[in-house]
């Protein structure tokens, strides 16, 4: 029973990654998205070379090896449960095959196990970028050990203890959504939360380290004294068969735990709607609005009851209001210190400078992909889309108007306020924002055209496509890869051309050429998925 | 109303639908009755315009559907047996969008509103999100929106799937009244006894192809639909 579940959830996975093309029934591009993840999780692992390295000098001189693991393996802990606890909530209580798991003669436990496997498989990928590098900076600074075949298999027990503080969030989450009258509105604000104390610690924490750092004797003392049982466990890392063997048990544990009490509640979360009370209709005056209208405010609608569509492809408008408005209130502050920063650079940097604002506001608007988990959202209701008497192209206008109208107004006064607090001339900002403008449309084109290429319509939870998905990521890296080819571009012209004026003419050709097929051959591309 | 001439639809080496001719005309209710995988689906979501099609012709209102799909989207309406609608809606949200696409004023759509989700008995829940209806509640408020339209004609599939006896015997009778005021209905079902008292016409498909058509009396004659579609049935299994 357990293997044909955990068989279903690996094909829905696979099915994720490789999605087919509904007319041939082919996988498509699967070597290149292998590649480009590859790349990524490599590209993410290195920023933490650095700090394995800042440790392994702090400790290792002084024998304390294992507290080099402890840190370590708590900020591997850490990494992971946040890269996994947004998607835990959905992954464990909202999948649309719930009813039908549980009116099979399969206990809550067993269908629960199963989704654990999912949530621990993106956490243990997190996990390895963090405590990977460790191992290998350790192996650098110290040898090769004996021991390095169970630093291997620790990665696993580190990954199980994760995915309980991943869980139990999730659970937490699941409490409180179960008894909210808006749910929606209940997950984005929880989530927020969570999010805000991850960006509360993760602001203070290069101050953080360095502390650490500076005092690591005195922290080897302090664990040794009055943690015993967390120096045990540390030292699983360096070569304590006593201390992996409780490592191990710990974990299996608190997991075997975790289990029991999320399959005794699975019912209640998965099933009830405590907080969801009949609401009366009151008839209003109604309006008629146009089709373009309709189509806009559907994909409003959608956007805004859609928790996981916000946080994911929402959050980085929120950030960058945020941002903006943290500019404006410390802008002398920030102006004084920018200056400073930048009057250090190398001459050769000078005359890019006035790309930068530009690049920040590409950077954080490419994260907003609204456009390209869209067709997937669609899912089982496309038929709907399909035989109403409208064009593909009325469709793709309504989902790139979403896009747009969410992201403009966040990326221009972004792109404007840097260019200020840096010092630039109005010719310079307005060249910022325009660039600022031309990533944007740059990113609904790419999102729209993604979507429809590697389309995920049988999905069995709404934050697979939003988050997992194919079309998501390629657009994330095709935008951070254009402005950073851009950059490498313009600082080789340096010399002899100034081209930072008209690095928008790139994106924007782009996007011209991904609407032109979108608008041709994708319009029947569209009927036909 | 409709006219289908020589539909042909293949899944990659399958043929869904062969060769499939039948003309269906305003006034008329037409059954469609075929085992499960005949060909029913398909043949109805071609011309809902949501399927492409190989080779053949689809008219609407003698317009191909091929030619210019809007203005034959524009006359028909689709209901299919599970309809999957959209979730992150309210009902009345549901209703006034499809009002919008089919440019239904204001004051009409409230009328239209009132009286059909008065009559499904679903008025109390149209504040309610579509997600939290039950499966026959979400069929009723895709029959609401399919009649707020007052389409031409009408494909339906396998339409008393999950709804009450009382919708159903509701939704019998605005089927009829539909044709009485020159509409068609074209709709595909597995209770025969319905299709017997409900239908004008009726056409029976096996493995894509039509096997019989026409009028109920010439197809069902004395001994009933039920009879002839399954002695039918064997004689076809036989071959």
């Amino acid at each position: 029973m357990f293997k044909a579940l955990l068989k279903k959830q690996l094909m829905e996975l696979k099915e994720v990654y490789t999605p087919r093309s509904r007319k041939s029934k082919k996988k498509t591009g699967t070597k290149g998205f292998v590649i480009l993840f590859a790349v990524l999780t490599v590209s993410i692992s290195f920023s933490f070379v650095g700090m394995s390295f800042l440790f392994a000098d702090a400790f290792l001189p002084l024998e304390l090896d294992w507290v080099y693991f402890m840190m370590m393996a708590a900020i591997a802990l850490v990494v992971s449960v946040v890269g996994s606890v947004f998607s835990a909530y959905s992954i464990l209580y909202s999948a649309k095959d719930n009813e039908f798991l549980m009116a099979m003669p399969i206990p809550p436990a067993t269908i629960l196990s199963v989704r654990l496997i999912a949530v621990f498989l993106s956490g243990f990928l997190f996990e390895c970028m963090a405590l990977v590098p460790a191992i290998v900076v350790y192996a650098i600074r110290a040898g090769v050990k004996w021991y390095l075949l169970l630093q291997v298999v620790d990665l696993l027990w580190i990954g199980l203890l994760a995915l309980v503080l991943t869980s139990l969030l999730g659970f937490l989450v699941g409490l409180v959504v179960v008894r909210a009258r808006h749910k929606s509105l209940t997950t984005i604000l929880v989530s927020l939360i969570l999010l805000a104390l991850y960006y509360f610690i993760y602001f203070r924490l290069n101050s953080f380290l360095q502390a650490i750092a500076t005092n690591a004797a005195f922290i080897g003392e302090s664990v040794s004294g009055k943690a015993k049982p967390v120096m045990w466990v540390s030292q699983a890392f360096t070569g304590n068969l006593w201390g992996f063997l409780l490592l191990a048990g710990t974990s299996v544990i608190l997991m075997a735990l975790t289990v029991l009490l999320l399959s005794r509640h699975f019912g209640k979360i998965a099933f009830t709607n405590k907080g969801v009370k009949k609401v009366a209709y009151v008839e209003r005056p109604m309006k008629q609005k146009g089709v373009a209208a309709a189509l806009l405010r559907r994909e409003f609608v959608r956007f805004f009851q859609t928790p996981a569509y916000v946080l994911n492809c929402g959050l980085g408008i929120l950030l960058s209001l945020a941002l903006c408005v943290y500019a404006l209130i410390r802008f002398d502050f920030l102006k004084t210190g920018l200056a400073t920063l930048l009057g250090s650079l190398p001459p050769e940097f000078k005359n890019l400078l006035a790309f930068v604002p530009a690049v920040a506001a590409g950077f954080m608007g490419s994260m907003n992909v609204i456009t390209a988990p869209s067709i997937s959202l669609e899912g089982n209701s496309l038929w709907l889309l399909k035989c109403m008497p409208i064009t593909s192209k009325q469709i793709f206008n309504a989902k790139q108007g979403l896009h747009l109208i969410l992201n403009l107004p966040a990326v221009i006064p972004c792109c404007a306020i840097i260019s200020a607090l840096m010092g630039l001339n109005m010719w310079e900002g307005v060249v910022n924002v325009i660039y600022g403008v031309s990533l944007v449309a740059y990113t609904s084109a790419m999102g729209l055209y993604m979507g429809l290429k590697k389309p995920l319509l049988d999905w069995t939870n709404e934050a697979v496509p939003i988050k997992q998905s194919a079309s998501v990521a390629i657009t994330m890296f095709s935008a951070w890869a254009l402005v950073l080819a851009e950059s490498v571009g313009a600082y080789f012209l340096r010399n002899s051309f100034n081209a930072v004026p008209f690095l928008f003419v790139l994106p924007l050709a782009l996007c011209a050429l991904l609407n032109r097929h979108l608008y041709t051959r994708g319009e029947k591309e569209f009927m036909d998925l | 109303m409709l006219n289908i001439s020589h539909l042909t639809k293949i899944y990659g080496s399958k043929k869904a639908v062969d060769d499939l001719s039948l003309r269906i005309r305003p006034g008329v209710i037409y059954g469609f009755i075929g085992h499960n995988g005949a060909g029913k689906t398909t043949t109805l979501k071609s011309c809902a315009g949501i399927l492409n099609f190989e080779n053949g012709e689809i008219e609407i209102a003698g317009v191909s559907i091929k030619k210019d799909p809007i203005f034959c989207k524009s006359q028909t309406a689709f209901l299919p047996d599970n309809p999957d609608i959209y979730g992150f809606m309210t009902g009345i949200q549901f209703l006034n969008f499809i009002s919008d696409i089919y440019g239904i004023d204001a004051s009409t759509r409230q009328k239209r509103i009132d009286k059909y989700s008065e009559m499904f008995e679903l008025r109390d829940s149209l504040a309610q999100s579509v997600s939290s209806y039950s499966h026959g509640m979400k069929q009723k408020l895709a029959i609401i929106s399919v009649l707020i339209r007052e389409p031409k004609l009408v494909m339906m599939d396998e339409p008393f799937v999950g709804l009450d006896p009382i919708a159903s015997h509701l939704l019998k009778g605005l089927m009829r009244e539909i044709c009485d005021k020159g509409g068609a209905i074209f709709f595909s079902t597995h209770v025969l006894e319905v299709a017997q008292k409900l239908c004008d016409e009726v056409a029976i498909i096996r493995q894509g192809k039509l096997i019989k058509n026409g009028s109920m009396e010439e197809i069902a004659g004395d001994a009933g639909l039920e009879s002839v579609f399954l002695e039918m049935e064997g004689e076809t299994q036989n071959v």
